[in-house]
């Protein structure tokens, strides 16, 4: 009863208009207005919920992004990507998704990708005759492979609630990861065909090869982080530092792009959408603190389980509970409202948290293209003049591809696990 | 008495934005020590957890409260959205406010509570946890007060003979 009430609650205070993180704070007093001397835990469980040093993560992989950006990267990596892809069916939808997979290696934000390099991405393709909501839709779909290859936010985040290694996180993105892009390559091939869609002579060599040395530098930075990762040369929070660092010596002395005023811009925009997920974490780490203490989780589970012990039936519960959540609230919400919930239940099928970690990514993913909260479909309407219902027709086909992926994850694990037993 | 009131909010908001870049570029730059340090091992960073953990809580709930006078929180604005023009949207949004000002007046309570109870000291530094904390119930404070100049808003609009809301979406 309370953890119904609590979720009641929850869900009415949000659909209401309170600001997420308010709302977490606000169920979580009521449910301990009978234990007022617990309150005192309060600030406490705030303050610890936002200062791991894990979670440093986040201001520099966003930060990373943002000099990317800025600093003239992101067309290198689409002239690149452009040179690489562009002469097959629908030439540049499958650049947009090689560019995305690329800048996915660089930054851990799915909107980062989708507002910055999407300008670029948006811009190419209705020029070169593309229908503006399917250049829209590739754009939005494609920036969802951010946060699953790594470095990823939310991979980050999950590894803070739950424990578990993050660097083993990363690894687990990356096959999904690769998965996700093919499902958007074929279904771009497909629609392309059927549409007619112009195609692109093939670059000659020259051309290629012109392009792969300007973005060498760039294109070296997924190599940076991840190997530096996997070598155990440095931490996932540190390789979100050595990210910045080398995004900076790039656009300053390199590709000398970057100005005080530009740095200056970058700084306070990392900061906005660094503590606009921070801000959220804190109250949710006092949120999952007063569901253990009435002991939600277990109430949920035992509960589940009169329903059924089918793992298999669990999982899909687990799954469509996340796509529900998913199309009203944004992914980090979900990730940091579900965790503690969810957990107990994947014990209880004996999943591996990692594999889980793999699906509730890719599920957050789906409620970023899903109307009527889709932050992906809202960032990408706005830099396309497109409408965002317009735009949420177009990108069914790619939900499908990314539900595809979600269900062989959950179902086959050897898809995301096989890559963890790279490292210790 | 209004323009003086604004002129002291554009301030704190002023020297809370700077001090957060400042606290970002900080922790950019100990980290990016920490790293070197690790591979080129000729000065010691023992005394590099405590000045980060103070630095990355000051420069979350400093930007928290410029965030929330920006009213740029995440939420969703789909029933504002619905209401857009109609006097009821202020009845949302007056309902909005008592729920933040309720929560922020608990949150500022609380980690005041937090502050004054706090008697530890950093190990290297001896620098006292209530430093730590402080932030919090002077953000909270602040988040709060400009709640209530919200609410106070919402009601003027209600109250204003034809009045519709013209107030951003948060």
């Amino acid at each position: 009863m309370t953890a119904a009430l609590i979720f009641a609650g929850l869900i009415f205070l949000i659909m209401m208009g309170v600001p997420i993180a308010i709302a977490l704070g606000a169920v979580s007093l009521v449910a301990m207005a009978d234990n007022l001397p617990a309150l005192g835990l309060m600030a406490q469980r705030m303050y610890s919920s936002t200062t791991g040093f894990t979670l440093l993560a986040i201001p520099f992989f966003i930060l990373a992004g943002n000099l990317m950006n800025t600093g003239g990267i992101t067309e290198k990596i689409f002239r690149f990507a452009k040179a690489s892809v562009s002469h097959y069916w629908g030439g540049l939808g499958q650049v947009n998704i090689l560019a995305s997979m690329i800048f996915s290696g660089m930054s851990g934000a799915a909107v980062a990708d989708a507002a910055g390099l999407g300008k670029i991405e948006v811009k190419a393709m209705v020029d070169d005759g593309y229908d503006p909501e399917f250049a829209g839709a590739v754009t939005a779909a494609s920036s969802t492979i951010g946060p699953v290859v790594p470095p990823s936010i939310p991979f980050v985040i999950y590894g803070s609630l739950t424990g578990v290694s993050v660097g083993k996180l990363f690894l687990a993105g990356m096959v999904p990861g690769v998965l996700m892009a093919i499902a958007m390559a074929v279904a771009v091939n497909l629609i392309s065909r059927k549409r007619n869609y112009p195609r692109r002579p093939k670059a000659g060599y020259g051309e290629w090869w012109a392009s792969f040395k300007d973005a060498i530098l760039a294109l070296l930075t997924p190599l940076i982080i991840i190997g530096g990762i996997l070598g155990g040369w440095f931490t996932p929070t540190e390789a979100a530092v050595i990210a910045c660092i080398y995004a900076l010596l790039l656009s300053t002395f390199v590709y000398k792009e970057l100005t005080w005023r530009k740095l200056l811009h970058i700084l306070e925009d990392t900061l906005l959408h660094t503590v606009r997920v921070m801000f959220i974490m804190a109250t949710a780490g006092f949120f999952g603190w007063v569901l253990t203490l009435n002991q939600v989780p277990q109430t949920l589970v035992s509960g589940l389980t009169t329903v059924t012990q089918s793992p298999t039936l669990l999982m899909l519960i687990m799954i469509g509970v996340l796509l529900i959540l998913g199309m009203f609230l944004e992914g980090i919400a979900v990730i940091l409202i579900c965790v503690p919930i969810f957990i107990p239940v994947v014990a209880f099928i004996g999943m591996d948290p990692i594999q889980f970690g793999v699906v509730m990514i890719l599920a957050s993913m789906i409620g970023l293209l899903s109307p009527p909260v889709g932050m992906c479909l809202y960032a990408v309407a706005s830099i396309s003049n497109v409408k965002v219902t317009a735009l949420s027709r177009e990108v069914l086909p790619y939900i499908l591809g990314i539900f595809l992926v979600m269900l062989m994850v959950a179902f086959i694990p050897a898809i995301s696990l096989s890559a963890t037993y790279l490292i210790e | 008495m209004m323009d003086a009131i604004h002129m002291l909010d554009r301030w704190i908001c002023r020297i809370m934005g700077a001090l957060a870049v400042a606290l970002l570029c900080l922790l950019f730059f100990l980290m990016s020590c920490n790293v070197i340090a690790r591979f080129v091992p000729v000065f010691s960073m023992g005394w590099f957890d405590e000045i980060v953990e103070l630095s990355f809580a000051w420069m979350v709930f400093a930007t928290a409260a410029v965030l929330w006078r920006h009213k740029a929180h995440p939420s969703i604005d789909i029933l504002e959205g619905m209401l857009e023009g109609q006097r009821a949207r202020y009845v949302v949004s007056i309902l909005i406010d008592l729920v933040n000002i309720c929560f922020l007046l608990a949150f500022t309570w609380y980690s005041y509570s937090l502050v004054m109870n706090a008697s530890a000291s950093s190990p290297i530094f001896q620098i006292p946890r209530k430093l730590f904390y402080v932030i919090m119930p002077v953000t909270g404070a602040y988040m709060t007060t400009v709640s209530l100049f919200f609410f106070v808003d919402h009601i003027r609009g209600l109250l204003a003979p034809g009045a519709v809301d013209d107030t951003p979406s948060h």
